[in-house]
């Protein structure tokens, strides 16, 4: 054991561990930050999260907290109680002023219309300039009780007195704007305000602040209003506060219900909750892990990812729970099947994590940091799972209750007996939901973002009040960013003829036009404010009348002396519109009407619009720019993902078929759960459909524990139950309740991921553990000559392309074998096995991969010397021997006249032998079994003829065998193979570790020839020639005790002969079947 | 006068019932005043048609003087009204159903809504008056009715937390013996009087039918 592998394993070093991850994990719990914006989660180049992200940092306020009445509520009731908290509200410590909406507006109004003003184009701005000399003025005012005389209407009296010049009318006439001269009036005035606006003097970017203040108005109303429950807060502090506080309850909340659930889950298959504190232990130590990732990496946690606690717990959970389950097992000291499960559990763990992994290439933020935590927190489960729960309980190791077996196999003989209905009843559901899928994929997503709107709270429902309280809810909203105010005006109003036919909001007039400031203070003419002043006096009107117009007048007289501070009461209403940075002139304009449709059809024409960037403040455009990013995502992903599991179940399985099978569970468990989302009546959004890539991780996770384990036991379907069922199942179960707890929250994006991330953790476990065994058992292994890689070489052909390329140089047609070697061995596990079992029996030390692949090797090589043997003459053929042993045994073999029965294994380059007795003058006859097809029979013999090696073919009947006996007497020495009986004749023999079979044919023709047997082999040595071997004559005699124990007695002798060459070439025995007895 | 949003029956109604603004008016106990409210109620669903001569006085703040409107007003049940003004002459406004007709000199008649528009507030007061079924409502309102020698006074004052767009104060004199409306004085919410002052009242007089039929060619 190396040293490095002590210390791992060392108690002191793991007590470390944990303490410092302990320490690590509780700092990154208490420091983390909580992210409850929601657009951060979402693609920030997307035009529509630029704008809402822009309008809330620029114009949105967040100092300001409203305090929204129910609607219900009677006005004066409502009035009554506003009357009574406004003074409370104003005493909260940090508050600066409670407003109604509108009430600082209501005393500026004429500043504001004058900015209007100052801002109009000249021509327009010149045609207010004669309402506002001295003579015109009076003569307006001469006019007023006419004017007031006959049918009153209320609001026209109020705005005359407002505005007795009627100057917004002026402003209005001619503008594509949808309102009058009501465009500045208040709103609200004289109302009982719908809602108050408390505002801070500092801004509540804390959301302790946030949750500070809300609690503080929460307590005014409860104690100025004992049982008052219908007044709402909302605004974004508001909503910071209550989403902190609802993700944190929620977080604790999804925690507990998955570690209950889990608890009662585990106990109803285990009947035990002891070693489940260690299990929880540790998962809570992968959590920590995957908490330190995020703080450091991210420094916050956000919607999103506060669901990735119950992920992991339940995703986590799988691994601890095999662990479990193996030392439950009667196969907890089997160390290779603990380094199985090992190997299993870490390419599990990085199988999913690479699947969460993938999405950190997803274009939603808001993933990537789910992702990295849940990667993070598996691989640590797995870690902990293999190296500290095993420790665990190998020390005091669990029993599992033999219900679990019972079941098991009662589960495996019931998926057994119905396996066609359980294979053909998951073809049709996949057959309707592809049909489903093309004809109607409207019933599986839906791009509506309002899944994504923090619905049930209390801002949100403020938040709706103020909506259908606002004129102009129905509105587009956009951010207009240019390098001027000019440009930027302009944009308006190209945006506006794109897609309000040229209607802008009368907020629009704010707009800031330095250059038609310029132009109008040049024609704004001197001592305007005095001729107006005078004119009110001599109309004889009080201040109710002429204050708003000397206001309004004042401003442009102040502007047009060049004063800075005109404007300035009028600069917090105006930063709410426009501002301006080193990005350039912001704004914000609104188009009536538009709401529903933002953006026209065939999308914006930018050119028109000059430069000018338009960004939508809009859910109706995200929601078109989320879907189709979405489904872009899903596919690149859904690419990469499975281009990653197929090369990652190719490298872990190395076969085409059991890859393939992968696949095709992977396919049926993905249309299973469209299945699934039909009948249930679930669709999918943005967020959920990116969770596709994970399930297709998860499916694997499955499929890959189930094929290991059906090749592992040749398809012994009640053995893998025995090991898996009860795990499988069990951490399904837990995934369920990993992926379930988030449903809990008030969070709907999280309620329909985790219900789609459910039904599709249930398909895979159904498609896993019912239908994949079924079709494994359909394409079962098969005997390595019935692999397409054999049938397609092993025939004349095959031979023929080896000679052709050996005539491109000998190094070409051995550089080929190697190669093909390497592959085949790469990609043949289950041969490879079968090689590694029979080489164990040699020596289990050396019975591994790389024995299997120089075993391939060597027998690509007698390929190629086939190829270079067959144009050249025998002479050369000889060239190839090195050293020659035992030859003496054949000499005097020969000289009796009895002819010998030459015995060997199918090991090294027999063939060879042949054509070295022949060439020493021996006649040989080479005695072979029917090759797969008769021209290949005939192939092999005319080959070995060219050597002058006649080729006997015997099959199983009796003459057979009295062909050879009369070669025998006839002096020809006979080679036939022992070590691959083909029928009943044969006895075990011993080899060194474990025992064959050896045909008992040679002992007999021997008996019946009178002939000595002579054990023979011809290998590869390691200069490249070839060694041949005559071991020392064996003459075998009918013993006492009978047929039996003779045929034992002589084939074991065989087979003693042929051990030392055998173990000191292993490598070189080509036994491609179970030789092992 | 301002406009009233409510339209809920008022309990004591605007009763017809005389009260005297010098502070000799009597007031009136609760019973007193509802069965005034019901037989003020009871005549006017007897009335059919109701015309007076009138003069409106808007008394607004900053204005030197105030400015005085005549005409005549006319009723039709259920629930057409007509007033022709004849200073400023020219002008006439014509209620029938939620149809407002708006006529001012040298303009064309505009058609508004009775309940919707802001120039209907006014008139949808007076009918209600007229009918019996004022829309001001004790909900916004407290009522106090009190007599002042031959005539009750009904006075309607604004409450705490009411909409600041109602009027601050509604006074109605009615003729304790005759039950006819005689004077209305509206309290407008940004200062200032409006008051409806009648004259020659004329009740269940034919009136002709063309009077209230609407302008054609509008």
């Amino acid at each position: 054991m190396s040293v490095l592998r002590r210390v791992c394993l060392s108690g002191p070093f793991r007590l470390a561990v944990i303490i410092l991850l302990l320490a690590a994990g509780i700092w990154a719990a208490a420091t983390i930050r909580m992210e409850t914006e929601l657009l951060p989660l979402l693609p920030p180049h997307l035009p529509s999260v630029q704008g809402m992200e822009n309008f809330e940092k620029r114009f949105a306020s967040d100092r300001e907290i409203m305090v929204v009445a129910d609607p219900a509520m009677p006005e004066t009731e409502r009035g009554e109680k506003f009357a009574k908290l406004r003074p409370a509200l104003a005493a909260i410590p940090g508050v600066t002023a409670v407003l109604a909406p509108g009430e600082e507006f209501t005393e500026q109004w004429p500043v504001l219309a004058a900015w209007a003003i100052w801002n109009l184009p000249p021509d327009r701005f010149a045609t207010l300039l004669p309402a506002l000399k001295e003579e015109a003025a009076r003569t307006r005012l001469a006019e007023i009780p006419d004017a007031l005389a006959g049918a009153p209407d209320p609001v026209e009296l109020v705005k005359l007195q407002l505005d007795p010049l009627r100057l917004i009318d002026v402003i209005s006439s001619g503008s594509q704007t949808t309102s009058g001269g009501t465009t500045f009036a208040p709103a609200f005035a004289g109302e009982v305000p719908p809602f108050l606006i408390v505002r801070t003097g500092t801004p509540l970017v804390d959301f302790n602040l946030c949750m500070a203040l809300t609690d503080a108005i929460h307590g005014v109303i409860a104690r100025e209003l004992p049982g008052e429950k219908r007044f709402w807060l909302t605004g974004r502090p508001a909503f910071t506060a209550e989403i902190s506080r609802q993700m944190r309850s929620d977080m604790m909340m999804m925690m507990g219900v998955a570690v209950a659930l889990i608890c009662v889950a585990f106990w109803a298959f285990y009947r035990t909750l002891r070693p489940l504190g260690w299990i929880l232990f540790f998962q809570m130590l992968a959590l920590l892990a995957g908490l330190v990732v995020a703080r450091f990496a991210f420094g916050s946690l956000n919607v999103i990812s506060m669901g990735f606690a119950s992920i992991l717990l339940g995703v986590g959970m799988d691994y601890s729970i095999l662990v479990y389950h193996h030392f439950a097992s009667v196969h907890r000291e089997d160390a290779k099947t603990w380094a199985r499960l090992r190997h299993g559990i870490w390419f599990s763990a990085l199988t999913t994590s690479a699947s969460f992994l993938i999405l950190a290439f997803s274009s939603f933020p808001g993933l990537r940091q789910l992702s990295a935590l849940v990667a993070a927190g598996l691989l640590g489960s797995a870690l902990f799972a293999t190296w500290l729960l095993g420790s665990v309980l190998a020390k005091k190791p669990p029993v599992a209750p033999p219900v679990l077996d019972r079941f098991s196999h009662a589960g495996a003989d019931w998926v057994t007996r119905h396996r066609r209905f359980l294979v053909g009843g998951a073809f049709i559901a996949a057959a309707v939901a592809s049909w489903f899928i093309v004809q109607k994929p409207q019933l599986f997503y839906t791009g509506d973002m309002s899944q994504f709107r923090p619905a049930g709270g209390e801002a949100w429902r403020g938040q709706e009040v103020l909506f259908k309280l606002d004129e102009s809810e129905r509105d587009a909203i956009y951010l207009l960013r240019g390098p001027s105010w000019e440009q930027v005006k302009m944009g308006a109003h190209q945006l506006a003829l794109q897609v309000s036919g040229g209607k802008l909001s009368p907020w629009s007039y704010l707009l800031p036009a330095p250059d038609f400031q310029v132009a109008n203070r040049q024609q704004w003419p001197a001592g305007t404010l005095a001729g107006l002043q005078s004119a009110f006096t001599a109309a004889g009107l009080g201040e109710e009348w002429s204050h708003s117009t000397l206001m309004l007048s004042t401003a442009l007289e102040q502007a047009a002396q060049g004063k800075t501070d005109a404007f300035r009461t009028i600069q917090p209403q105006l930063a709410t519109l426009a501002s301006q940075d080193a990005e350039g002139c912001t704004a914000v304009v609104r188009l009536p009407e538009a709401g529903e449709h933002p953006i026209p059809a065939g999308g914006l024409d930018a050119e028109k619009l000059g430069g000018v960037e338009v960004f939508p403040v809009s859910w109706v455009t995200l929601k078109d720019e989320l879907t189709k990013l979405a489904s872009h995502d899903v596919n690149r992903l859904g690419i990469w993902m499975l281009v990653a599991l197929v090369t990652l179940c190719a490298l872990a399985q190395r076969s085409f078929r059991l890859v393939a099978l992968n696949m095709a569970a992977l396919l049926l468990a993905l249309l299973v759960l469209a299945a699934l989302l039909v009948t249930t009546g679930t669709q999918m959004t943005p967020l959920s459909l990116l969770s596709v890539p994970l399930l297709l991780g998860l499916v694997i996770d499955y499929s890959l524990h189930i094929l290991m384990a059906m090749e592992h036991s040749d398809g012994d379907l009640r053995h893998t139950y025995s090991h898996l069922a009860a795990p499988v199942v069990l951490t399904g179960l837990s995934s369920c309740i990993g992926f379930g707890a988030p449903m809990l929250t008030k969070q709907p994006a999280l309620q329909n991921f985790g219900l789609v991330m459910d039904l599709g953790i249930m398909s895979a476990v159904a498609v896993g553990l019912l239908v994949l065994p079924a079709l494994h058992q359909a394409w079962a292994p098969r005997c390595y000559t019935k692999d397409w890689f054999y049938r397609f070489f092993y025939r004349p052909e095959g031979f023929g392309w080896a000679i052709y390329w050996a005539a491109r140089g000998r190094w070409v047609i051995r550089l080929i074998s190697r190669v093909f070697a390497f592959f085949y061995t790469l990609f043949h596990p289950a041969a490879v096995a079968v090689v590694r079992r029979n080489l164990a029996l040699l020596d289990p030390k050396h019975a591994t991969w790389w024995s299997a692949l120089r075993l391939y090797q060597h027998q690509g090589l007698n390929f190629a010397e086939y190829g270079c043997l067959a144009s050249r003459p025998p002479e050369d053929a000889m060239k190839l021997l090195g050293r020659r042993e035992g030859f003496e045994y054949l000499a005097a073999a020969q000289a009796k006249g009895n002819g010998c029965l030459l015995v060997t294994a199918h090991l090294g380059f027999f063939e060879l032998g042949g054509l070295v007795m022949r060439q020493m003058g021996h006649p040989i006859v080479a005695i072979t079994l029917p090759e797969p097809t008769p021209e290949l029979t005939r192939w092999r013999a005319e080959f070995r003829g060219r050597w002058g090696v006649r080729t006997v073919e015997v099959g199983k009947d009796s003459f057979s065998v009295v062909e050879i006996v009369r070669e025998l007497r006839a002096g020809s020495f006979v080679a036939l193979l022992g070590d691959r009986p083909y029928d009943e004749n044969h006895v075990v023999v011993d080899l060194p570790h474990g025992k064959t079979t050896f045909a008992t044919g040679p002992v007999l023709v021997a008996l019946m020839a009178d002939c000595p047997i002579v054990p023979v082999a011809c290998v590869r040595d390691h200069d490249g020639t070839y060694r041949a071997m005559a071991m020392p004559p064996i003459y075998p005699r009918r013993l006492p005790e009978g047929r039996d124990a003779t045929l034992q007695h002589y084939t074991q002798e065989i087979a003693n002969a042929l051990r030392p060459v055998l173990l000191q070439y292993p490598e070189q025995w080509f036994q491609f079947v179970n030789v092992v007895a | 006068m301002v406009p009233v949003r409510q339209r809920r029956r008022l309990i004591l109604s605007t009763l017809l019932l005389a009260a005297s603004l010098a502070p000799a008016a009597t007031p009136l106990s609760a019973e007193k005043a509802d069965a005034l409210r019901t037989r003020f109620e009871n005549r006017q669903k007897e009335t059919r048609t109701w015309s007076a001569g009138f003069t409106q006085t808007l008394a607004l703040k900053g204005l030197r003087e105030p400015v005085v409107s005549e005409g005549q007003i006319r009723f039709r049940a259920p629930d057409a009204l007509r007033i022709d003004f004849s200073k400023p002459a020219g002008e006439f406004a014509l209620a029938v159903g939620d149809q407002l007709f708006l006529q001012k000199p040298g303009k064309p008649v505009a058609e508004k809504s009775l309940s919707k528009d802001s120039a209907g507030k006014p008139f949808l007061s007076l009918l209600g008056l007229l009918q019996g079924r004022p829309p001001e409502n004790e909900e916004s309102f407290e009522v106090a009715v009190s007599r002042d020698e031959d005539r009750y006074l009904i006075v309607l004052t604004r409450k705490t937390g009411a909409s600041g767009r109602l009027p601050k104060k509604i006074t109605n004199t009615v003729g304790a013996e005759s039950m006819e409306v005689q004077e209305t004085v509206v309290e407008l919410p940004n200062g200032g009087t409006l008051t409806y002052t009648f004259r020659n009242p004329s009740r269940n007089s034919p009136l002709p039918n063309a009077a209230f039929t609407p302008p054609a060619g509008r």
